[in-house]
């Protein structure tokens, strides 16, 4: 038998490729799934998860065989989100500026939190609304109540994936989900599962607060 | 905790993110406060909707094939970094550390220290040979040049201050990894900037400087990249390194 040194190496890299396969990509779905909430775009969508892979896929010898791979991809797909939607809209809102907005948020939502009487009208929505109040949150809290709420991340996962603080997670996720209450509550008034005549403020908007306010009214 | 603790740690324990301890005490005032009871309720309810209702669409059909493919034809990842020296915890091992470093004197200490070291020796090479770009012009230009060729996040340096302007950027290569150069004019003088992806999350506290080749090198670690400066003027260098670093 003749020896064939050159053999060895295409068969290392054909293994490296078949774990490829075998662990990135049964994550395709979830990957598609939140660059769609992402993007808001099937095209876009399915850019960003050829990117994400194509990137994971020069990286692969970096990843830790058996760690979790899963957070690990949606590391890159984030981060690969992020720096090309920050190209496109130029005057981004400072984290700063966020943080504060969020931390005087927190302060003013709590008197009306407790008065809360409203029947489970999320209930009554349907997905397509569901899907439209979280793709009209910011990405800042967009990101992070996909990744809790929709692949079940825990705060550790998120902040690594995000590269941002704990603490910063919780208040992102904190504010994101009380927008996206607002947002579902107005599709709620809008097809009458909640009536406008007690959802709005005394500039006429709708809003849960009102809504809370006029219920509390009500009952005292 | 009072009512005010539950409603900010609400989703903490909804989300499961509690330690015992504290997701007990948590529980202890809920199961006596029908308030938060029902706020927790609400809130539990809100979250399971959520979860239910939000589409989860399937990815197009034929996206899997079309993944397998631009895989298939992709070149061959990247040879792996270098590991990462485990840090040393505690006084004996910070002792015992140090008296490694003090027997190893001219032999590389750890990767990540040989991984900086080389970063610097590089700095100063590539500045010297005053290397073509790739890609010339505008801020964006080069940012969009970067986000699509490099897979680290780039944190590319701007200045306020306008004798510094961005030449253009170039791939290159330190200690087999991938890396960016980018040249600025400095009032007149070219000014190299290395950028790689940090072994380590941790920022440094402040920016290093190291004297090679008659150049200051300026290193420093900020947002999971590795910045190294260097420059003819090492006034203006460091100055920029700070405008930098401060961003």
């Amino acid at each position: 038998m003749i020896f064939q040194p050159k053999r060895e190496k295409p068969s290392e890299e054909q293994s490296l490729r078949e774990g490829f396969q075998r662990e990135a990509l049964p994550h395709m779905e979830a990957l598609y799934n939140s660059a769609l909430y992402m993007t808001r775009s099937p095209a876009l969508a399915e850019d960003l998860v050829q990117e994400t892979f194509l990137k994971a896929f020069r990286f692969w010898h970096r990843y830790e065989q058996n760690t979790n791979c899963k957070a690990w991809l949606f590391r890159i797909l984030t981060n690969t989100f992020i720096n090309k939607n920050r190209r496109k809209k130029r005057p981004t809102m400072s984290m700063d500026a966020t943080e504060r907005e969020l931390s005087s948020a927190l302060v003013a939502d709590k008197s009306s939190f407790y008065d809360t009487p409203e029947k489970d009208y999320i209930s009554k929505l349907f997905p397509e609304h569901v899907q439209k109040a979280i793709e009209a949150l910011p990405e800042n809290f967009r990101i992070p109540v996909v990744l809790a709420d929709l692949q079940d991340f825990s705060y550790k996962e998120i902040a690594d994936i995000m590269d941002c603080p704990v603490g910063t997670v919780m208040s992102r996720l904190f504010r994101g989900r009380k927008r996206l209450q607002e947002e579902l509550f107005e599709y709620a008034v809008e097809l009458g599962v909640i009536p406008a005549s007690v959802a709005r403020d005394d500039d006429g908007a709708v809003s849960l607060d009102a809504y809370r306010r006029s219920k509390k009214a009500a009952a005292g | 905790m009072n009512c005010d603790d539950i409603q900010n740690a609400l989703y903490v324990y909804l989300d499961g993110e509690f330690a015992e301890l504290e997701a007990r005490d948590f529980e202890r005032h809920v199961d006596a406060c029908a308030r938060c009871t029902k706020l927790m309720v609400r809130e539990g309810r809100f979250l399971e909707a959520v979860r239910d209702a939000a589409p989860q669409d399937p990815a197009p059909a034929g996206l899997r094939d079309r993944l397998a493919l631009a895989i298939d034809n992709a070149p061959s990842p990247l040879p792996a970094t270098l590991p990462v020296a485990p840090r040393p915890r505690g006084w004996a091992f910070a002792l015992a550390a140090a008296a490694l470093v003090l027997v190893a004197v001219g032999l590389s200490v750890g990767t990540t220290a040989s991984a900086e070291n080389t970063v610097i020796d590089e700095s100063v090479a590539t500045h010297q040979k005053s290397l073509p770009m790739e890609v010339r012009g505008s801020h964006r230009n080069v940012s969009d040049f970067l986000q699509q060729n490099v897979p680290f996040a780039v944190d590319l340096p701007t200045f306020q201050d306008p004798t510094a302007r961005l030449v253009g950027a170039r791939l290159t290569r330190v200690h087999g990894r991938e890396a960016v150069l980018l040249n600025y004019e400095v009032d007149g003088e070219r000014m190299s900037v290395i950028q790689l992806a940090a072994e380590t999350s941790v920022d440094d506290a402040e920016p290093a400087v190291q004297s090679k080749r008659g150049f200051d090198v300026w290193t420093f670690k900020r947002k999971g990249v590795l910045n190294s400066f260097v420059g003819r003027d090492a006034r203006s260098v460091r100055r920029l390194v700070r405008a930098a670093y401060r961003r």
